[in-house]
This record gives C-alpha cells, structure tokens and sequence, in this order.
C-alpha cells in the first residue's frame, strides 16, 4: 500500500481540497460522494485514476473508516468508480459517464424547482418562462 | 491479518457500594475506533479500569489482545496504551526524562515519530512536569502512548480540557494510528461531535449497563425526528419503534430508532419534515428511552 | 519486566538520594567521633544510632507521602506490570535504599569494635544484634506502611518504631546472658544471641513476604 508510507501529514496536504462539515445538513458520506463525484465530473479525477484507499482517506480527512467504506461501497453501486479486489478502487472507465452525472443533477434541480413552484401556485407557462429568463441571464454573462 | 478481536467483555459484573456494573459485554475488531458514550456516573471508567487490569471482575470474563485481564495484565500492557485524563507523571522529572524513560522500557517507541508529536504538540522536553498545564499534561501522556505505537490504546477522555487546536492535532493522530488495520482504539468521551466524527462503532452505556452498541453509520441512519401536522381530530396510528413523542397542539414530534421508507409511508400525508439526528441527540434520546423501559 | 524494575527502582534512589547520602554521612561522622573513645564515644554512637533510627523512618514516610501526593499510581500501573510486579518492585527498591547505609554503617560500627583498643568485642555480639533489630524495625515499618497509608496509622507504625529502639537496647541489653559478657575481651556468641538474631531474620522474612502476599490478593488497584 503506496499511502502508508507517506506521512500523515503529506496525504492530509493531497486531499485538503475535500472538506467535510459537521455542521452541513448532510450526512458525512454523502458529502465525500458530492466531492468525489465532482472532481471526478471535473476531469480532476481521470477515468482509470486510483482512488486513495479507504483507511489513506479516512486518514486525510480525519473522518471514521466505516464512513469512507460506506461511501466508496455507493460510488461503487453507482457506477462511478469501480472496486478490484485486493487492488483497490478506481474511477469507471465509463464514456459519457460525467456527462450522465450531470444529467442526473439537472434532474434533481428541476425537480426541486418544480416543486416550489407547485407551491407558489404558478403554472406551467409561468414557470417555464421563469427558466428563460435564467437562461438570458446566463448568457449576458 | 490476525482476526482475533482486541478486547472482548462477556457479561462482566463489578458491584461497588453504591454502583454495579452490570452483564457487560463489548467487542473492539482490529482496525476499529469504537467511542464510547455514557453520562457521567454510568461506569466508563469502571469498564475502562476493568479493560486495563486495574479492577478485577466480580463475574464474567476479559480479554485484551487475548490476554485474560487481570491475570495475564503485564503481557497484555506490552502493547496497550492506556491513557486517562486522571493519569499524572512523576512529579520530580521532566518530560524528556519521561521520553527516555518510557523509549527504555518499550521496544516499539518509535524515536522519529516522538520528535514530530513533540514538536507537534508543542511540549518541550526540558519542561518540568510539574509545571505542565493540565492541558499539557494529557498531551504529553498521549504522545509517551503514541510514539510507542501500540496495537490497542484506552483512553479515557482523551481530549478533556483541551483546546481545539490541540484537539484537532490529537484527531489527526488517532485517524493516523487507524491506518493499519490491526490496530484499534477505545476511547469514552463527552464530546459526541469528535466520537460521531471518527468513531466506527458506538456503545451508550448508562447507569452500569450497557444501553445500546452498533456502527456509527448504522446509528445515523436508524434515527429520525419526524415532524407531523395533524388534521383536527385525527390520532396517530398505533406505531412501532417510537421512542418519543411530543405533542403541541395540532403537531406532533416522534422520535424513531427503526426509520425506514415504510415507516414513512405509514405515518401519511400529515408528516411535515424528517430530520436527522446529531450523535448527541440520538445520546440523550436513547438514554432517556432506556431508563423509561427499566422504570427509572 | 526487569529494564523496568531497574529503572523504577533507579528512582527510588534518585528521589531518596540526600537522605541516603546524609544519613550516611551522619552515621560516618558518628563513629568518626565516637572512636575518640570515652564520652565522644557515648556521643558518637548516639549521632549513628540517630542516623539509622530517623533514616529508618523518613525514608518510609517520605517515600509514602510523595506517592500520594504525586498521583502517578496510575501512570505506573499502566506500564507492563501486574499489581503483584509493582508492589515487589516498591518493597524492593526501598529495601535497596536502606540497605546502602544500613550495611555502611554496620560495617563502621563493627570495624570500629574490633579496631579500637579501649573498645573490648565481647561489644560485638550486642553490636550484631543492634544493626539486626534496626533492619528488622525498618522492614515492619516499610511492610505496615505499604499495607496502610493512611496517616494515622502511619504516625502510629512511627511511634512504634522510634519508641522500640530504646526498648531494645534497655530489655535486650540488659538480659543476662548478654549483659555479663559486654566487656569481655573475646566475643560471645551463646545461644540468647542466636535466639534473638533468629526472631530478627524471621522478622524480616515476614514483614517483607507479607505485603507480596496481601498485593496478590488484592484485586483493585483504584
């Protein structure tokens, strides 16, 4: 295990971008999912990069190893990294794949605008003209 | 890896004047961190002084990397690093001669890693014990267990009285002895933000018994505050894992610890928001529903 | 195990150490003085026996209050030893530290009897006894107060101790057997002083096997 032989310190200064809150709303592992998969939607993290082992980052980021575990083992189920046994964990090698995740927020955002929309009372027309309206201001900036 | 558990309790019984502890069983897995919890008074010290050969059980059986505890307490210590907030140095000396002191007795003290902590910790061999802060003191008893790197360390609040910088620096330590995956730690703490943090397994324990023993994750996800308006009139079905429940007026407040996607569905339309609980609520909401199931 | 012993008993010393020292040196100057024979003698011998009759005592009630003082019984009990080790180890150590004036002395006072003209051996057999009660007066002192720190009984195991001293020297130094052989030019060792030399090594024995045995039955250390 590559990890082990670095100080505590140089693998803390490898992942000090990923910060885990206490005081977030969100449970712990499912924080470390968002970071992952962001940089991993980013292209920080390369399809077929090494994920640091669990104990490496439970480590790094001073957060217990059954959490890690637990958040690896959903990547995993999501299909967005990939586990060999005795090897370690990897990011899929899946085409598309950051584009899927982005499709998949998109989703959630909508959803969530729906709803709230539902709850002011607006129509359809209105809140679809509503989404025009962003998307001019996007482009004036 | 050896799979052998590092501790194991079976139904251990010690009975004082004015406190029993009573039919205590725990298991600590290699590569673990277990915390553990309980209010003050409950029996962590007992159970902790139980583990390290400094109380002999009444009943039941102890074994620390498999040694039978007490018996067997001298071979087991070669490798355990037992620190409490209690726990003092020799007056007469300083902290170096600490340092030498201990790296003579112990093969495993590392010496590389003893000068980081040091200056980690910002403790200065020189330095009188005598003239320690309180504060000081537990870091430097930390760091004479630390550098020795040893298979198991008990340690009983650990980070008492200890400011949040150095408690910080204490975490990253203890997350950097998990690393292997045959070394473990036990600690009991107050501070249920740092046992939530790194813990893997929890175990409340309340009054001398030991009230509850899981995974963290597990914990986390099993409670729940469920937040319900009622129409005028309605009652609640008859539910099952409700631990509390708290009227006011129209809403309703449950606390469960067996949430689930049917539970929700079975509570209706009136439920208005499903919270999450801290470590430190599911502490006292626990402990509560307990004492109320014992009568007391 | 035996790093360890050495290196706490290696304390015992070091936190004793001007006791030992000056006590011994009292009890050097003592028989310095006393070898001047006559009423420097009297002098003499009283300033040793004071020297290891309050070194006896201040080495058991130092070494009794600056453990409970310290608060570092469970730092000590947290390193690789049984409680059994431990209490071997505090007899031992102690035992270690008193026995370095102790013999120096002993050496001094029977050295002073055989070299000394006007000082006739048939002293010796007395002398041999005198040395034999103060190691066994230390070794009941040292084995009570291990049993109980407590300071009442602790006062009280040191009232006995001063007081016994004196009690010996009149009782024992004045039976018969022992008394009419004092001044004879060639020592006499009959058989009153094989008795009481066998109480004071059965003493010893004892005193210094019980604490061992009780330790080893005691099953809570906090």
């Amino acid at each position: 295990m590559f990890d082990s032989e670095l100080s505590i310190h140089c693998i803390h200064s490898m992942y000090s971008g990923i910060n885990i809150s206490q005081t977030d709303a969100r449970p712990m592992y499912l924080q470390i999912m968002e970071q992952i998969r962001a940089r991993i939607v980013a292209g920080d993290w390369p399809s077929g990069k090494e994920l640091p082992s669990i104990r490496a980052l439970a480590a790094a980021l001073s957060v217990s190893v059954i959490t890690i575990k637990r958040a690896y083992l959903d990547l995993e189920s999501e299909g967005v990294i990939v586990t060999r046994h005795g090897k370690g964990s990897f990011v899929a090698d899946v085409n598309g794949l950051a584009g899927e995740l982005q499709e998949e927020k998109l989703d959630e955002h909508l959803a969530a605008a729906a709803g709230i929309g539902q709850q002011l009372g607006l129509t359809e027309e209105e809140l679809a003209t509503r989404l025009r309206r962003a998307l001019r201001n996007l482009d004036r900036k | 890896m050896t799979q052998t558990k590092l501790i194991e309790m079976r139904n251990v019984r010690k009975a004082f004047r004015f406190f029993t502890l009573e039919d205590l069983s725990l298991d600590l897995e290699p590569g673990q961190i277990m915390g553990f919890v309980g209010p003050n008074g409950a029996g962590k010290s007992t159970t902790i002084h139980l583990m390290t050969g400094l109380l002999t059980p009444d009943a039941g059986e102890i074994r620390v990397l498999g040694h039978a505890m007490p018996e067997a307490q001298a071979l087991a210590k070669r490798d355990i690093g037992f620190v409490s907030d209690q726990m003092r140095l020799f007056g007469h000396a300083t902290f170096g001669w600490h340092m030498k002191f201990v790296s003579s007795i112990y093969p495993g003290w590392d010496a590389q890693y003893a000068k980081t902590l040091v200056k980690r910790f910002n403790l200065r061999p020189e330095q009188n014990v005598r003239s320690l802060s309180s504060g000081e003191h537990v870091k430097a008893v930390l760091l004479l267990a630390l550098a020795r790197r040893p298979r198991l360390l008990i340690l009983d609040e650990p980070t008492s009285g200890l400011d949040p910088v150095a408690r910080h620096e204490l975490l990253t330590e203890f997350m950097d002895v998990l690393r292997h995956e045959d070394r473990s730690i036990l600690f009991s703490s107050h501070n249920t933000v740092d046992v939530e943090r790194i813990s893997d397994r929890i175990t409340f324990i309340d009054r001398g018994r030991m009230v509850d023993s899981s995974d963290k994750e597990d914990f986390l996800e099993r409670w729940r505050r469920v937040q319900l308006q009622l129409p005028a009139g309605a009652t609640l079905p008859d539910l099952p894992h409700i631990v509390s429940r708290v009227d006011d007026g129209q809403f309703v407040t449950i606390t469960t610890n067996r949430y689930s996607e049917d539970l929700l569905a079975f509570l209706g339309n009136g439920v208005r928001q499903v919270q999450r609980m801290s470590l430190e609520e599911i502490f006292v909401a626990n402990v509560m529903y307990h004492r109320e199931l014992r009568g007391q | 195990m035996n790093m360890l012993a050495r290196k706490l008993i290696e304390r015992d010393f070091y936190l004793n150490r001007w006791l030992i020292g000056g006590s011994t040196l009292a009890g050097i100057a003592g028989l310095i003085i006393a070898a001047e024979g006559a009423m420097r003698f009297n002098i003499g011998m009283l300033l040793w026996l004071t020297a290891i009759v309050a070194f006896s005592a201040m080495l058991v009630m130092f070494s009794v209050s600056t453990e409970r003082k310290e608060r570092a019984l469970q730092f000590v009990l947290s390193l690789p030893l049984s409680s059994g080790d431990y209490v071997r180890i505090k007899v031992l150590g102690l035992l270690l530290c008193f026995l370095v004036p102790w013999s120096l002395l002993t050496a001094g006072a029977i050295g002073l009897v055989l070299v000394m003209p006007n000082l006739p051996d048939g002293l010796l057999p007395f002398a041999v006894l005198l040395c034999g009660f103060m190691l066994a007066n230390f070794s009941v002192v040292l084995s009570g107060a291990l049993h109980n720190a407590a300071d009442g009984f602790t006062t009280f195991l040191m009232i006995v101790h001063n007081t016994s001293i004196t009690l010996f020297i009149f009782l024992v130094g004045a039976m018969p057997s022992l008394h009419e052989h004092l001044r004879s030019p060639v020592p006499v060792w009959n058989s009153t002083f094989w008795t009481v030399l066998a109480i004071e090594l059965a003493t010893l024995v004892v005193t210094l096997s019980l604490p061992y045995f009780v330790a080893a039955r005691r099953r809570d250390f906090i």
